[in-house]
């Protein structure tokens, strides 16, 4: 339509339910769209659900923002900075003392214990335009939990981070919950963040599809096992191709998914001493594999909760 | 309860924060007073030819005068800067980190466009009305300055709350830049910024007095320059505060529809 536009209504979120305990690192995963930033902006009071029960921190959310805020910090990633852009990260935090009543003494303790834990010595006076996207996130980190919030919200916080920094902000998030006893919840699609957490939700089309601890996800691909074959040239990929699950494919590289049991068959072993394989690895799934095979597996059979009741 | 210490961190930052480009505020500064400038060559120009020292009660000294004072004024009535700030919010979901925070989005709005407010007047209207005092082109009396502030005050107010009704409106339209555009001039030509409303019928005048357009400008400038009776100006004082009233409560209305169907876009 050239004049208009054509409404239809979509429900973000429905069927969702969980509760997360106290100095837990839970994980919200999914993909874009499946309503995992929806629910970060419903827990923060941001959004209002139409329909539903939501209490966070034994508050409504959305009817006690105020007195919620005062007790969460939230990190958006770079979509929607606290930083403020023409000044350094240190008037920001100057900003959050005062937004916060943090008392002097025990925010130059925090500040202190941050820059080190982040090492952002020499960054956090430098103008916010000057930074890296990474420096930028790990002072966006410092900015939520400056005044020691019992709960801390991130959505997507390492997009397009690089590794050192992501890595940085990861083990912040684990020390915070050892020696704070904060509670995260943290939406991404970066597997390396998942590697720490507690736990794992996951979303789809707005509905829970898994939840659980990391364990439970590998208990479901338990009858999996992950092998790498590397050729010492062309046109052996057919020969091997139909032992498993191609998961991957080059001219020289076949990554195969099969069952435990197979590798221990007479002709695995003669497959790994065949002249053209020079080169191979055994593995359990990773926990990307995992998620992409859960992913697939919720397409393939159109039931959100499938992969659950496997 | 947030603490006052919190208004005082908000508005350092925010001050701090717009004192970044210092240059373009200086543009900005000039731009109003050139625009009264090129006002007060067209009527110099009208003057001129018209052979006549006096149109509409009006000799051309008052009229440059009137420019003078309208530029001082429109320093901290023009574009109101709440509706960008909105727009952007709303448009691009920035309002999320508006709403992580233990304030009133309400209140960080203003705490973000009032040291901005602030500075105009201070480095704007101050010594426009300074200067133009000091040259003797003005012989104003201790009451045009106190009903000229209370004015001053009521024009501020009311195009602040009609910024942020038409902020609010960025919630449905996303876009409010035609909307605030077409108020913004509408207020300058009811107002009396492009012609004093002397200059109109006298009816059409009197009814644009009793409406919100002639507070913007028209009122307060008349007001300093001695045009309205003090009997008059405390009648005007009423009618403005009514006004001010009514698009306080028409905002508070609106905002609180409006902001149940934010929707907080991004990320």
């Amino acid at each position: 339509m050239l004049f208009g536009r054509k409404k239809k209504i979509k429900t973000a979120l429905g069927g969702v339910s969980f509760s997360v305990k106290k100095g837990e690192i839970l994980a919200m995963l999914g993909r874009n769209g499946s309503g995992k930033s929806t629910l970060i902006k419903m827990m923060a009071g941001i959004l209002r659900a139409d329909g539903g029960s939501l209490t966070v921190l034994g508050l409504d959310p959305y009817k006690d923002r105020i007195r919620l805020a005062q007790q969460i910090g939230v990190v958006f990633g770079s979509t929607h900075p606290q930083l403020f852009w023409d000044l350094p990260p240190m008037d920001t935090f100057n900003y959050i003392k005062g937004m916060y009543g943090i008392p002097q003494s025990t925010f130059d303790r925090r500040l202190k214990y941050f820059i080190k834990m982040l090492s952002l010595e020499g960054v956090y006076t430098r103008q916010t335009r000057q930074l890296s996207l990474g420096e930028r996130m790990k002072c966006e980190f410092v900015c939520s939990n400056l005044h020691a919030p019992t709960l801390v919200l991130m959505d997507e916080p390492t997009v397009g981070v690089d590794l050192p920094s992501r890595m940085a902000i990861a083990e912040a998030v684990v020390k915070l919950r050892n020696e704070m006893k904060t509670t995260f919840v943290i939406t991404t699609h970066v597997v390396d963040d998942v590697a720490n957490v507690d736990r794992i939700v996951m979303l789809d089309h707005g509905k829970l599809v898994f939840d659980g601890p990391q364990e439970k996800m590998r208990a479901l691909f338990k009858k999996s096992v992950i092998v790498e074959l590397y050729f010492n040239g062309k046109g052996h990929l057919g020969k091997y191709s139909k032992h498993g699950n191609v998961v991957m494919s080059r001219e020289d590289y076949l990554k195969l998914e099969m069952e435990p049991d197979r590798v221990k068959q007479r002709w695995f072993i003669d497959m790994l001493n065949d002249e053209a394989v020079v080169d191979y690895r055994i593995n359990e799934p990773s926990l990307g594999f995992m998620l992409n095979q859960m992913y697939k597996h919720i397409d393939k059979k159109g039931s959100h909760r499938g992969a659950e009741n496997d | 309860m947030i603490e006052a210490g919190a208004y005082a961190a908000a508005f350092k930052v925010n001050f701090k924060n717009m004192l970044a480009y210092k240059m373009d505020i200086v543009l900005d500064l000039s731009f109003t007073v050139l625009s009264s400038l090129i006002f007060i060559f067209v009527w110099a120009a009208v003057y001129y030819s018209s052979n006549t020292n006096v149109i509409s009660g009006f000799s051309l000294n008052g009229i440059i005068a009137y420019y003078i004072v309208l530029a001082a004024i429109s320093e901290v009535t023009g574009w109101p800067k709440i509706i960008n700030n909105m727009e952007e919010d709303m448009k691009e979901g920035g309002i999320a980190r508006f709403l992580i925070r233990p304030m009133n989005y309400t209140t960080q709005l203003l705490l973000e466009s009032v040291p901005v407010d602030m500075v105009f007047f201070a480095f704007g209207s101050l010594p426009i009305l300074i200067g133009v005092v000091a040259l003797g082109h003005l012989n104003i009396q201790a009451s045009a300055v106190l009903f000229f502030a209370v004015f001053m005050v009521i024009a501020y107010l009311m195009i602040n709350i009609i910024g942020f009704i038409i902020g609010s409106m960025a919630i449905y339209l996303t876009s409010v830049w035609g909307v605030a555009n077409a108020i913004t001039w509408l207020f300058g030509l009811a107002g009396g910024s492009i012609v004093p409303l002397m200059f109109l019928p006298q009816s059409v005048a009197n009814a644009l007095m009793l409406t919100p357009f002639a507070f913007m400008y028209y009122i307060p400038d008349a007001t300093l320059l001695g045009l309205i009776p003090a009997g008059a100006a405390v009648q005007s004082a009423f009618i403005g505060a009514f006004w001010v009233l009514v698009f306080a409560l028409l905002a508070s209305i609106i905002w609180n529809k409006a902001k149940r169907d934010i929707n907080a876009v991004g990320g």
